[in-house]
Order: C-alpha cells, then sequence, then structure tokens
C-alpha cells in the first residue's frame, strides 16, 4: 500500500536516491526536505504518512527535528537514516519513540520499516 | 601562465582566511585592484572638475567693462554672478554644477563600497572555502551572508560538498563489504580447490581486487568528514566540539 513520504536529507543526492528506492513500491515522495527547519515546516503544511529523517544534518540535526515534528504530532511516523549503526542512535531513536532505525543504503531495511504501518 | 597551485615559480605565500599561509596563483591584476583604481580614478577627475568649478566661477567668468570714466578703473563684471539682465537660473550654475559633481562623487563612492562588500570581498571568502573543501575538508560548509545571488552559489557548493561526503561514503561502506567477500572468497577456495594452478592464479586474481579495494579505501580517507570519522575498518560519529566548528 502506497505511503506519502517525506524525505528530509541534507545532500541532494541522497533525496533523490531515497526517492528511487521509493518508487517501485508505489509510496509517493509528497516532498524533499534539506535540513531540520524546512522539515518542520513542510510536516505541518504536507502531514505526510512516513518521514525518512537523515541523522547527521549541517545546522539542524535529524534528531532535534524529530523531536520538533513529535511534538508537534506525537503521532508522526519517523524513520532515521544514517550511514552509521551505531548502538546509541538506536537508543535515542527508542527514547523518541520513532519508528526506527536504518542504515542509508539499506533499500530492504528501509521498506521494510515503512510497510510495517 | 602557471595555473597550478603547486607552482612554485609564479606563486605568493598569502595568509587565507583561516590564518594559514597558503600557496596561491599570483593574479596579474585583481577584481579589487580594478575596481580601486577605476573608482579613485574617477573620483579625482570628479574632484579636478568640481576645483575647477569653483575657480573658474570666481576667477574666469568676468567680463571687462568699459573703463567707468569717473573712478578711472575698470570695472570687472562677473557674468555669471553678475546682474548685468542675466535671468536667475545662471546665477546658480556653479552651485548646480558643484552640486551635481558632489552627489557624483558620494554615488561612486558608494557604488565602491557596495562593490567591495558585497561581491569582491565575498568572492574572495567563497575562493578561499571552496579550495579548502578541494583540500579535503568536507566537515566544513560556507556561511552564508545574504540569501542574494552569492549566496545561491555558495548554497550550492555546500550541497556539492555534502554530495561528495555520502559518495566518498557510500564507496568506503561499498568496498568495506568487498573486503569482506575477497577474503571469504580466498578461504572457501583455499578449502577446497585442490588444483595448484588454477589456485594460484586465482589467488593472483584475488590479490589484485584486495589492491584495487584498499588504494580506493586510501584514497576517501584522506578526505575530512562531517561527524564522521573513517578508523580502521569502521565509521564511526564524530560529533564536533561545538557547531561553531562546522564552519568555515
Amino acid at each position: 500500500m502506497g505511503k506519502r513520504v517525506l524525505i528530509v536529507d541534507d545532500s541532494s543526492m541522497m533525496r533523490k536516491m531515497i526517492a528511487k528506492l521509493l518508487q517501485p513500491s508505489g509510496h509517493e515522495v509528497v516532498g524533499q526536505a534539506k535540513n531540520g527547519l524546512e522539515a518542520i515546516e513542510m510536516y505541518k503544511s504536507l502531514k505526510p504518512d512516513i518521514v525518512t529523517m537523515d541523522i547527521t544534518m549541517r545546522d539542524m540535526d535529524g534528531l532535534s527535528a524529530a523531536k520538533e515534528i513529535l511534538r508537534y504530532d506525537d503521532s508522526a511516523h519517523i524513520i532515521f537514516l544514517s550511514n552509521l549503526d551505531e548502538e546509541k542512535y538506536r537508543v535515542e531513536v527508542e527514547r523518541l519513540g520513532a519508528l526506527g532505525f536504518a542504515n542509508k543504503h539499506n533499500a530492504k531495511e528501509i521498506l521494510g520499516l515503512i510497510d510495517i504501518q | 601562465m602557471c595555473a597550478d597551485a603547486n607552482c612554485e615559480e609564479y606563486s605568493t605565500k598569502k595568509k587565507s582566511f583561516w590564518g594559514e599561509p597558503y600557496l596561491q596563483t599570483e593574479n596579474a591584476l585583481s577584481l579589487k585592484t580594478k575596481a580601486l583604481f577605476f573608482f579613485f580614478l574617477t573620483i579625482l577627475l570628479t574632484l579636478v572638475a568640481v576645483a575647477d568649478v569653483l575657480y573658474e566661477s570666481t576667477n574666469h567668468w568676468v567680463r571687462v567693462l568699459p573703463t567707468d570714466s569717473s573712478s578711472g578703473t575698470l570695472v570687472h563684471e562677473n557674468i555669471i554672478n553678475g546682474d548685468a539682465g542675466i535671468d536667475g537660473v545662471t546665477r546658480f550654475f556653479p552651485v548646480l554644477l558643484t552640486g551635481s559633481l558632489v552627489l557624483l562623487l558620494f554615488t561612486l563612492i558608494v557604488g565602491m563600497i557596495f562593490l567591495l562588500r558585497n561581491i569582491i570581498i565575498p568572492l574572495e571568502n567563497i575562493a578561499d572555502a571552496v579550495r579548502r573543501i578541494n583540500e579535503g575538508h568536507l566537515d566544513k560548509s560556507i556561511p552564508i551572508q545574504a540569501k542574494d545571488e552569492i549566496g545561491h552559489v555558495i548554497e550550492s557548493i555546500n550541497d556539492m560538498s555534502v554530495n561528495m561526503q555520502e559518495i566518498l561514503l557510500y564507496i568506503w561502506n561499498n568496498n568495506q563489504q568487498n573486503f569482506k567477500l575477497i577474503d571469504s572468497m580466498e578461504e572457501q577456495l583455499n578449502k577446497y580447490l585442490d588444483n595448484k594452478t588454477i589456485l594460484s592464479q586465482l589467488k593472483k586474481d584475488i590479490a589484485r581486487i584486495r589492491q584495487n579495494n584498499e588504494e580506493v579505501q586510501t584514497l576517501v580517507t584522506t578526505f575530512n568528514y562531517f561527524e564522521v570519522k573513517l578508523e580502521h575498518e569502521k565509521m564511526v560519529s564524530d560529533p564536533g566540539q561545538d557547531n561553531t566548528a562546522s564552519n568555515f
């Protein structure tokens, strides 16, 4: 079933890659944000089903942005993406109550988390 | 003409934006020099024109009238200021002229300041920052002063640097997986392949792949990344000490 997804990543290349990853499964990319502030704005106006959030972003990092979004809408579904596979992020993710954590380049993991919903 | 930054012959040592000396190709005539030269020349000429107007208006714009028979003196009549039936406009001619020249002077100075502050200095900063990115500092971004055309350029350069980091980290990850696969392959071959000739050639090829992999990894590890450190076999998060350290 196709979900409406907001992609958040400061790398334009990464946003493109994730969009390509999501399309074949029938998900719709409703927006692309390149930093935490844009992510919050776009979440408020677009109300997507899922948010893929890059953790390591310049200016405002993904965790802070996610906190803001969850403060605005605690039912938000946020999937954290990162190059790193560190335990400390998983802990933070649990604490925030976000959907989950996946490696940026692991397509299966990402799609799996989305389809759970 | 030497365009390479490593060319000793034509380089001069300059202090960079961050206070480190670096070698830079010499500018024959920089924008800054040309602009300052142009403006100062024009300002000088304007001042000369102003001085000339003031001088002329007090000394030369006079007409000698025939001698006043009664007093026996020459009467100089100032054509511009004089009241020999000349209308009020010409009375103010030197004032008007001086006024416009002063206005021109003011405009030139403002123009020069604008050009320097908004275009030439930002360009110098951008050149510095991009050079640093090219030297491998993908961990820092260029601060944006104004959201104008220059700001757009800076934004795009920062984006390019972010993309470069993503690409390189992707390559590194990919290669790490390749190393594991290569090791596994070699192990299997050693275990199950008895034919010495085939085995030796395969091992040579595997060694070659491993070497190629290592060379790419060496290249990738020469870069500095934003909040990521590539330690031997591991990609770890490396959050900066404070946020200001992540800007050029």
